[in-house]
């Protein structure tokens, strides 16, 4: 039986000055698992996060669970050792005046002395690829080195939850494959569950067992599978499926039998390729009455251009 | 607009490159409290001949260190040139409307040579090493704990908003605007601004959360090892005898 | 204009730095009576940057081009703060540019400093008695150039009665900034009024946003 890492009950929250912005949200997630968080823009997916290591506070309220434990009643170390957070502008989150003091900044506020914090961040920075870099000031680096750095700044602090918003946002395409990488290891070799809240579904199967779709509550919840073979859900929340998705539905239109939708390049090459093999090394697509319509009819469904 | 770069050249190996930041600091602002109060003609250019030939030490590109003492130095000869002009005294060159005094030359010369000594001291000090170098030595000297993050956060965020005015900047004028110093040009500048500091605001309270989520409680720690050699203190002393010399020379 | 170092008698510099500490601590204090300083720390940091980077600008008037100073403006968003913004503002400059001195960062503090406070409370007063936020974000601007040339020249003539000229050539070059300041400070105050007034001094309007809440109805 898998451990709950994060369960978040009932949770309520309102800007001062503002609208609602969460509202009754429930939600769980087991030790280990890559989860997503979805949603259009202003649903609430950054207020959410940012509730997940109490850096948003409420008083007396006890909806946030890390390990069991109310987020309200644990101390700033303890919280910022289970969660950590890592922001979509790296420009927030690199505020010291050189990369080592960055990385250090959290290890040194949990209260770990010099030897350890060296330790940890000569650790976390090789591990984001950057060592050497120690010395630099942040604004020298690129946008995809800054974001590694802050990246670096949070694992530094070895949390078990690691949340990221927008992780590959405003990054080129070799940083983004690189990050989700690191996001992947981290999950896989040292089990840190991942909590990811993004528009990117084109990157999101590699970083998700399961999806939440928020709009100030939660509105669905499911496997990337379950969610993304939901298109008037997607629609409905300014959301889109991965692009193989999108485009297997529309060779089904031609008769190929995919049994499942891949949701990434790589599951799409394993699924023509098994498919293929077994019938006979061939595929077999044709143009039927109807296959103009269905086609018509899918981009219309999954899509906001009008076929 | 560029980012200020001071420590544009602070790798370079010399004598004043590798003077501990934190004896640098103490000992070139003593030279620089001391320089700026200097009462004789001779002293102050004595004073401005030593900060000179600190440069020279020092191995600065002098292209570098022209391009960053111009408009400063052009600054203070101009209250040279206005004392000349303006203080009552022995007129030496003069006409009807206006006369130069001995006194407003003297005057005028004495501020301008200690005012260029001081500036050459500050300069160096800032010129020598990383500025977060500086910032460090100003923490290790126990400057109010407040005002440090203040110049700390402050100079970092700097780089973003230069960036981001830029980018205002460049998406206005791509719609046709350019600075004026006219009603509509100066309007257009309070918006930019207003919009500069709506950002700036939101992006101070996001720089919070990002703090507060690593565990920020209004006290970050930064780590420095400078280690004292025996040729800190062998400039330390020289430095501080040079800055208390140039008082006790004329008295004597 | 700053001055620079050099200039000023060993007296009136003892007394800048004097009158800059005390007001700074006096500032802070009041200050952390009414919020938590460290939550305020990030967030008028990164005031201060957009303050030091707006006054970056160059503007061609004439023959020459003057850089602004706005510390009416700095006054009118972060209050008490303010004056604090500004020590750090000049200590970057001296820092980063040369410019202004290292000595005189206390006096210069105090030159720019107080009518940056004085304008606060004018900023504030006016706009309680019924006067526009434009009228009196474009008085306050105007008013805290002109109390910086008042308090220059004391500072000056303090110093010496020799450094008349320089005073009044520091006068006559700062008339222009006068009313260039008074109109960018009524135009981003108009600005803020309508796209974030919680960085402002007043009081949301009840008609037009009662269904926000009445805190943060001061800056930050």
């Amino acid at each position: 039986m898998k451990k709950t890492a994060v369960s978040i009950k009932n949770l309520d929250y309102t800007y001062p000055n503002s609208k609602k912005v969460l509202n009754d949200v429930d939600m769980e997630v087991f030790e280990g698992e890559k989860i997503t968080i979805m949603g259009p823009n202003g649903a609430g997916k950054t207020t959410l996060l940012l509730h997940l290591n109490g850096t948003l506070k409420k008083s007396n309220s006890d909806d946030v669970y890390i390990f069991g434990q109310p987020i309200s009643s644990m101390n700033i170390k303890d919280r910022i050792q289970y969660v950590g957070i890592l922001f979509e502008d790296p420009d927030d989150q690199l505020f010291m005046p050189t990369v080592y003091d960055d990385v250090a900044f959290g290890p040194y506020n949990m209260g770990l002395d010099k030897k350890e914090v060296e330790k940890r961040v000569k650790k976390s920075m090789t591990r984001v690829g950057l060592q050497g870099f120690e010395n630099e000031v942040p604004q020298h680096l690129s946008t995809g080195q800054k974001k590694k750095v802050a990246l670096a700044a949070v694992i530094s602090m070895e949390p078990k939850i690691l949340v990221l918003d927008e992780p590959t946002a405003n990054l080129d395409p070799k940083s983004k494959s690189e990050f989700i990488s690191f996001i992947r290891e981290l999950n896989e070799k040292e089990g840190i569950t991942t909590i990811i809240a993004t528009h990117d579904v084109n990157t999101i199967s590699y970083l998700t067992d399961r999806i939440y779709v928020l709009n100030e509550k939660i509105v669905a919840s499911g496997t990337p599978h379950d969610i993304f073979s939901n298109p008037e859900l997607l629609k409905q929340f300014n959301l889109e499926a991965p692009d193989p998705l999108k485009i297997f539905r529309m060779l089904e239109c031609f008769g190929y039998d995919s049994k499942n939708h891949p949701l990434s390049i790589n599951e799409a090459a394993e699924n023509l390729i098994n498919t293929m093999q077994e019938n006979g090394d061939i595929m077999n697509l044709q143009m039927d009455k109807d296959a103009y319509e269905n086609i018509k009819q899918l981009v219309n469904l999954y899509t906001y251009h009008p076929f | 607009m560029n980012y200020p770069r001071v420590d544009a050249y602070s790798e370079i190996e010399s004598v004043i490159h590798n003077f501990n930041p934190r004896a640098k600091i103490i000992t070139f602002t003593a030279l620089i409290f001391s320089f700026a109060f200097i009462e004789s003609l001779t002293v102050a250019l004595f004073a401005v001949l030593f900060s000179v030939s600190l440069i020279f030490i020092s191995k600065l590109p002098i292209g570098f260190v022209y391009a960053r003492l111009k408009y400063p130095i052009i600054f203070i000869f101009a209250i040279f040139v206005i004392m000349c002009f303006t203080v009552e005294g022995n007129i030496i060159i003069g006409s009807y409307f206006v006369s130069v005094t001995l006194e407003g030359l003297k005057l005028g010369l004495l501020i301008f040579l200690r005012a260029t000594a001081a500036l050459i001291i500050a300069f160096l000090m800032l010129a020598t090493n990383r500025f977060d170098t500086i910032i460090k030595a100003l923490y290790m000297l126990k400057l109010p704990n407040v005002v440090v993050q203040m110049i700390v956060f402050s100079y970092r965020y700097i780089f973003v908003l230069v960036d981001e005015f830029q980018n205002m900047k460049k998406s206005m004028s791509a719609k046709g605007f350019e600075i004026k110093a006219n009603r509509y040009g100066l309007s257009t500048i309070g918006n930019l601004i207003g919009m500069l500091l709506v950002k700036s605001y939101e992006r101070g309270e996001r720089v919070h959360k990002s703090m507060i989520s690593k565990g920020y409680e209004g006290k970050p720690r930064m780590d420095t090892n400078y280690n004292l050699m025996f040729s800190d203190y062998a400039l330390t002393i020289f430095m501080i005898v040079l800055a208390l010399g140039v008082h006790i020379y004329p008295v004597i | 204009m700053h001055i620079s170092d050099g200039v000023l008698s060993a007296t009136v510099v003892t007394g800048g730095w004097t009158i800059t500490i005390v007001l700074a601590f006096l500032t802070l204090w009041w200050r952390s009576q009414e919020s938590d300083i460290t939550e305020e720390i990030p967030k008028f940091s990164v005031m201060t940057a957009a303050f030091f980077v707006a006054s970056l600008i160059h503007l061609p008037i004439g023959p020459t081009s003057v850089h602004m100073i706005f510390n009416g403006l700095v006054g009118i968003v972060l209050g008490p703060l303010a004056y604090l913004s500004l020590v750090v503002g000049l200590i970057l400059q001296a820092f980063l540019f040369q410019h202004g001195g290292v000595t005189t960062i206390g006096i210069n503090a105090m030159n720019i400093g107080i009518p940056a406070l004085l304008s606060y409370y004018a900023f504030k007063k006016g706009y309680d008695f019924g006067i526009s936020e434009k009228i009196m974000g474009a008085f306050s601007g105007g008013a805290a150039i002109f109390m910086t040339v008042i308090l220059l020249s004391i500072t000056l003539l303090t110093t010496g009665q020799e450094f008349i000229g320089v005073a009044q050539v520091s006068a006559a070059t700062h008339a222009p900034l006068m009313i260039v300041e008074a109109i960018i400070t009524g135009s981003v105050v108009t600005y803020l009024s309508k796209v974030k007034p919680e960085l402002l001094p007043i009081k949301i309007h009840k008609n037009e946003k009662s269904m926000e809440g009445s805190k943060y109805g001061t800056e930050f």
